[in-house]
């Protein structure tokens, strides 16, 4: 005597617990082809259900049961006492057996079997008993069940009826398909009624034996697992069929290998990228040391025509200020260039950091002096008279080298006789405050064909002898600190570029005054 | 959505559809379905998204896969210029094989445009009348929901 099989045995402790009906399909020879839901079972012989074989068989083969019938059997009474009544309803390819549990004293599926082995009722595989035809179903559902297919059969236009065992991934991804029904799957995979309207001549062409194969479709649930998917239709027997294949191997291969050569292309591209920054760096870098030595030179020139021992004593001054300031910068430039680039915390600046902006003004301002004098231009600070002190987020000595790349462009362009301001104040743009430098000069300003890309790397507003990264520098470096720069045209001629930080701490709010003083 | 790999097309869909964005990078392969449903002034609109793998030398997009569409997004990454080359041979393809459809071009990652290679007179060389431009960001929502309003407004005139 076999006992019952292990999904079976589940799927009966599963109903009896929950009260609930238990019902299978069995197909026209008599196997059964799958319980509703999860399970499968191979094989109830007739016996086993207290039914004489004939009866049974005969309803099965559905020479006595029309499509939609219902007969109702009284069964599995075990010693009188009823724990499931059966009901059959004819299926168009067999029928279905309905469990329904009554209310009995039979709790467990552990009693269940019991009473079963008591009196002595059998539970056998069908295809030990069956003929040769329903063995070689069986061992199509078998397949079919090992492959991991989800096969459904077309019954009518879009309604599509499942058969075989139903694989285990379907309840996972599509429920509503889980269930042994006729449905439109196209309902609940979008994919598909675009690819059975493609299939159209396949179905009406029964004797077609080439099979169709749709594309490759993606599913994601919402804990952000993801699954391929691929259909394929084809005739059997007249019969159309609809197969679905979860996570195909070689799909999954090729997912691996394109995320896998994508991801290095992309690595790729952004180590050309950071080549290219780095050049970035070190034309900055030669910009910047050329800047501080125009100043030496500057000094030296003025040094020459000076008698005055107190004025040539400032010159030396500044001299050695400028190579003490070149010295610094290789310094920091060996050091922490790249990192500065990389690296830089808003959130972890604080008010000994924050760079004060009225006092970087008139650090560039003596910086610059004496090579602006030296060109015979006047170099001026204007600030904003309400505000004594501004601090704004970035920093320092790259605040001050930005100021000295623009004050270079702007000497290169200013006549002799006329001068260059840098202006302090603070506006208020949208909901936002910002600190504002701006930087004119009196000379011809920038042509218009140059502005839109006058903050382009290797891009330069006209024919300056320089290599035209120092404004791109600026922007990439105010972009860090959330910041920006810009290109205007003051109103007097000449060109503006105006830089705006975020203001640090309390006294930057709400304040759009814009009242240069001049010093 | 159509472009090349890499270029943020499932990020928008999930952006629209599911207002959320996780920047981890998964190709696409095949096509991926979402469905959203907007109001486009007074009309209600059903979008079915078919997000499609993206193109490049391992894989290009199957022509199959955009029988029966209203429209189509061009999505271009703004950090790579040469994703700009990929959109514009798509939507020749594209216009050859169904004729004149709604599309629209989507500049993406915008929240990165400290690191974009493309300058203004390139973006704008793209932007037609019959085929606006629309700089948007997954990372951040910028654009995403004008994108797709946008699409809906050019459906209803050009169904």
């Amino acid at each position: 005597m076999s006992t019952l099989p292990d999904n079976l045995r589940t799927y009966l402790q599963q109903r009896l617990e929950a009260s609930q009906p238990a019902s299978f399909l069995v197909d026209r020879h008599g196997l059964i082809e799958s319980l509703q839901g999860d399970y499968a079972v191979y094989g109830i012989t007739a016996e086993a259900i207290g039914k004489p074989a004939a009866e049974v068989f005969s309803v099965a083969a559905g020479e006595e049961l029309e499509e939609g019938a219902t007969e109702v059997f009284e069964c599995i009474n075990i010693e009188g006492v009823p724990i499931f009544d059966m009901h059959i309803f004819g299926r168009a390819q067999g029928f279905e057996v309905l469990l329904q549990h009554t209310q009995s004293q039979v709790t467990s599926i552990h009693e269940l079997q019991q009473r079963l082995n008591e009196t002595s009722l059998k539970y056998e595989h069908l295809r030990a008993s069956g003929d040769a035809a329903s063995q070689l179903n069986h061992t199509f559902h078998q397949l079919l069940f090992r492959m991991d297919f989800f096969v459904l059969e077309r019954v009518a236009e879009n309604q599509f009826h499942p058969i075989g065992i139903l694989p285990e991934w379907l309840k996972s991804w599509y429920p509503e398909l889980a269930v042994f029904a006729t449905s439109n799957p196209a309902e609940c995979i979008p994919y598909l009624e675009h690819f059975l309207q493609q299939a159209r001549p396949l179905w009406s062409s029964p004797s077609t034996s080439k099979a169709l194969y749709s594309g490759i479709w993606q599913e994601e649930r919402a804990d952000r697992e993801r699954m391929h998917f691929r259909a394929r239709t084809l005739n059997i027997d007249d019969r159309n069929l609809l197969i679905i294949e979860c996570a195909p191997e070689e799909v999954r291969e090729k997912q691996n290998l394109l995320q896998a050569a994508r991801q290095a292309a992309l690595h790729h591209s952004k180590l050309q990228r950071e080549v290219k920054k780095k050049e970035v760096l070190l034309h900055c870098i030669v910009h910047d040391l050329r800047s501080p030595l125009t100043s030496m030179l500057g000094s030296l020139e003025m040094m020459k025509e000076e008698e005055d021992p107190q004025e040539r004593d400032e010159l030396i001054e500044i001299g050695i200020n400028q190579a003490e300031r070149q010295s610094q910068m290789i310094d920091q430039i060996l050091h922490a260039f790249a990192a500065e680039i990389d690296a830089w915390d808003r959130e972890g600046i604080t008010a000994d950091e924050a760079p004060q902006l009225v006092e970087i003004l008139k650090s560039v301002q003596r910086a610059n002096r004496a090579a602006c004098e030296s060109k015979g231009i006047r170099l001026l600070v204007e600030l904003d008279d309400e505000r004594e002190a501004i601090q704004a987020f970035g920093d320092a000595p790259q605040l001050e080298r930005i100021l000295n790349n623009l004050l270079e462009n702007a000497r290169r362009f200013t006549p002799r006789g006329s001068a260059i301001r840098m202006k302090l104040d603070q506006t208020c743009i949208g909901a936002q405050d910002w600190a504002r430098i701006r930087v004119e000069d009196e000379g011809p300003g920038v042509p218009a064909v140059y502005r839109h890309t006058l903050f382009q790397q290797f891009k330069q507003g006209q024919n300056a002898g320089s290599i035209g990264l120092g404004l791109y520098y600026c922007k990439i470096t105010l972009n860090k600190w959330d910041g920006d720069i810009s290109y205007y045209q003051p109103a007097g001629g000449g060109a503006g570029f105006e830089l705006r930080l975020r203001p640090f701490g309390e006294d930057h709010v709400g304040s759009s005054a814009e009242k240069p003083l001049q010093v | 959505m159509v472009g090349s790999f890499a270029v943020g097309k499932s990020s928008l869909v999930k952006r629209f559809v599911h207002e959320s964005f996780t920047g981890e990078y998964y190709t696409t392969v095949g096509v991926k379905i979402d469905r959203k449903t907007i109001q486009v002034g007074p009309q209600s609109m059903d979008f079915i998204l078919w997000d499609l793998n993206g193109e490049d030398a391992f894989q290009s997009v199957q022509m199959s896969y955009l029988r029966g569409m209203h429209g189509y997004f061009l999505v271009i990454d703004g950090t790579r210029k040469a994703t700009v080359d990929v959109a514009m041979q798509l939507d020749h393809k594209i216009q050859d094989a169904f004729g004149p459809t709604p599309r629209i071009c989507a500049i993406n990652k915008k929240d990165l445009l400290t690191e974009w290679e493309l300058d203004e007179s390139t973006t704008q060389s793209m932007s037609l009348p019959e085929r606006p431009m629309i700089h948007t960001s997954a990372s951040s929502g910028e654009g995403v929901e004008e994108l797709f309003q946008q699409m809906g407004t050019m459906l209803l005139v050009d169904p």
